[in-house]
């Protein structure tokens, strides 16, 4: 008795093997709808953290660290506005911090290959430059950055980010006229709503 | 509405940003920075004092370690010797939860004679607190004038206490009430320090101030002194400082008191703080004696020390425990030695290493005679802010040969 119920399942259990239809291509239904991994309305934020270099400052500044938040908006599948701001840091040589704010907005350019993604962006805004309790303010400041990510999900992306800002100070003596071409290479991570 | 709350909002920022600017020039200054020299010198500073030794000059101090001395005209940095004191430093005991020895709270001199004024404690196991107990008075000197400096307890057997300490049992803390100060001239035949004792009056509110001058290692009760008149004030207000003058000392109830006398030229002119205000002494159309104000700082000046060609002004307000600005700045004096009536940059690094974030305690140029970039500068610094870093409170100097404010 035992073995005649245990052939029936095995047997019951073959049934569906015997019904299976085969996979055919042509079967299938095309709506001509082609996904976009963004689209116009789309919006991220964007948390940036790594090391921070003075770039025309010779040895008087030590490689410090960046770290940057942003929000941009899609204006269609791959260019976007809005704006970030960078706290940079770096201890000078004689060990007194410096450190610079650039606050600033513009738009993003990001084609995208498969699930890689590949932001350009290019910002203008105003930015605060302090150390010692001197202070410069308000200064302008202009962003160049480039990214590249990876799409883990349809809400975050993962990836490494690069910027470049310039702060020219300006003064009526000027005498005291400088520039801080600085740039930070980071890991950074976009949430996307 | 929104677009009236749009258009109030584009107006007003461009304003806020306009009376919230401040344009220092900080990428300059960083281009000027230099590696911190090893401080040697460490601690607060309260004076940095000149005296004669065996026909030689020094500048002695109290710092981490103890009386630190060195040449007036030795301008290494790294140089200041330890010399020392007839007591041991003060310390703690870990094991007997004791505060042992006496810590040094001010170094002062006149033309033959050196002053420390040393402090004991004890603690408290019980609360866990360090409390004043004594304050001593003590002279090193060539008594003898064979040669031989030695040190004497000056205060061990006075019927005065000169140093009193009471307690405060609304603040619940301990509070003396004296002052030491001294001309500190670079010549030495016209220094002179004296006491600034008081007694509480019979109301217990009120003291009386009693001034006693220091000769030698006398007690200071055989010289007691009467100040008829205070430069800056009236004959009642207290006196913090003293400069050699024309023949005399003249008292100020400023703390920041100075004159451009030289290693070999008298003074001509008196410098002196009030607040944040820079007075000098000059002649009026009548041929009287005047002060008048030049420039304004942009703190209270705590120390001054005068070259050729300017005036070093320390800032921060040093009675203040309170956490305010500090700083140095400078003002340029013209052909006839007059301040200028506005406050100049530095050509030296000094604004950047003494920025606000440090109060000044003590200013001295070693070398009077010569002009602020050729001069060997001292300044002492102590916290104003938070954000100062430990390692850079003590010594800073400016020497020629390196041509930059460093740690000492």
């Amino acid at each position: 008795m035992k073995r005649f119920i245990s052939i029936l399942i095995s047997l019951i259990l073959c049934t569906t093997a015997l019904f299976s239809q085969e996979y055919n291509d042509e079967d299938e239904y095309d709506d001509g709808y082609v996904y976009e991994q963004n689209g116009a309305g789309d919006q991220f934020l964007k948390i940036d953290l790594g090391a921070n270099f003075a770039l025309n400052f010779g040895s008087k500044l030590y490689v410090g660290a960046a770290a940057s938040v942003g929000y941009y908006y899609f204006l269609s599948n791959n260019f976007a506005v809005g704006g970030d701001a960078i706290l940079g840091y770096n201890l000078s040589i004689g060990k007194k911090p410096l450190v610079t704010v650039p606050i600033t907005f513009g738009a993003v350019y990001q084609p995208y290959i498969g699930k890689f993604e590949f932001p350009f962006m290019l910002n203008v805004g105003f930015a605060t430059v302090s150390c010692q309790q001197l202070m410069y303010f308000p200064a302008l400041a202009v962003k160049a950055s480039a990214g590249a990510y990876y799409r883990w999900s349809e809400t975050w992306s993962f990836g490494l980010s690069a910027h470049a800002y310039w702060i020219p100070l300006w003064y009526t003596n000027t005498n005291y006229n400088d520039n801080g071409l600085f740039t930070s290479v980071d890991l950074s991570v976009r949430y996307h709503f | 509405m929104k677009r009236i709350n749009k258009i109030t909002t584009a107006l007003f920022l461009p304003l806020i940003m306009l009376f919230s600017s401040c344009f220092d020039p900080i990428f300059y200054e960083v281009r000027r920075d230099v590696e911190p020299e090893s401080a040697t010198v460490s601690g607060n500073i309260g004076q940095i004092t000149r005296f004669t030794m065996n026909g030689e000059e020094y500048l002695f101090l109290s710092a981490d370690g103890g009386l630190r001395y060195k040449k007036a005209d030795n301008e290494t940095h790294g140089s200041w010797a330890t010399m020392s004191v007839p007591f041991a430093l003060s310390s703690f005991d870990f094991d007997n939860t004791a505060i042992g020895g006496r810590q040094i709270i001010g170094v002062y001199a006149n033309k033959d004679t050196l002053y420390l004024v040393a402090a004991q404690y004890k603690t408290t196991s019980s609360e866990g607190t360090t409390n004043p107990t004594a304050l001593e008075l003590w002279g090193y000197s060539d008594q003898d004038e064979d040669g031989t400096y030695k040190w004497v307890h000056i205060n061990k057997d006075s019927d005065i206490n000169y140093f009193p300490i009471y307690y405060d049992s609304v603040k619940e803390i301990y509070k003396s009430n004296f002052n030491v100060f001294q001309t500190n001239a670079p010549q030495q035949a016209n220094r002179k320090a004296y006491i600034c004792s008081f007694v509480k009056n019979a109301d217990e509110t009120t003291v009386s101030y009693k001034y006693f001058e220091l000769i030698g290692t006398d007690d200071p009760s055989q010289h007691p002194i009467t100040i008829s008149k205070v430069e800056d004030g009236t004959a009642d207000s207290r006196v913090y400082s003293a400069v050699w003058f024309n023949g005399g000392v003249k008292f100020f109830n400023s703390s920041a008191a100075t004159t451009d006398e030289t290693l070999t030229n008298p003074a001509e002119r008196i410098f002196y703080a009030s607040g944040s205000y820079l007075y000098y002494s000059t002649l009026d159309e009548e041929n009287n004696f005047v002060y008048k104000r030049s420039c304004t700082a942009s703190d209270t000046i705590s120390a001054l020390a005068v070259t050729k060609d300017s005036i070093l002004i320390g800032l921060g307000n040093i009675t203040s425990t309170s956490s305010d600005s500090g700083g140095i700045t400078r003002v340029l004096r013209d052909s006839e030695g007059k301040p200028l009536e506005t406050t100049s940059d530095f050509t030296t690094n000094a604004n950047f290493q003494i920025t606000s974030i440090y109060k000044v305690l003590a200013l001295i140029n070693a070398t009077p005679e010569k002009t602020e970039e050729e001069s060997a500068l001292y300044a002492s610094i102590t916290f104003s802010s938070y954000s100062g870093l430990y390692d850079n409170i003590g010594l800073w100097s400016y020497y020629p040969a390196r041509g930059n404010w460093n740690r000492e």
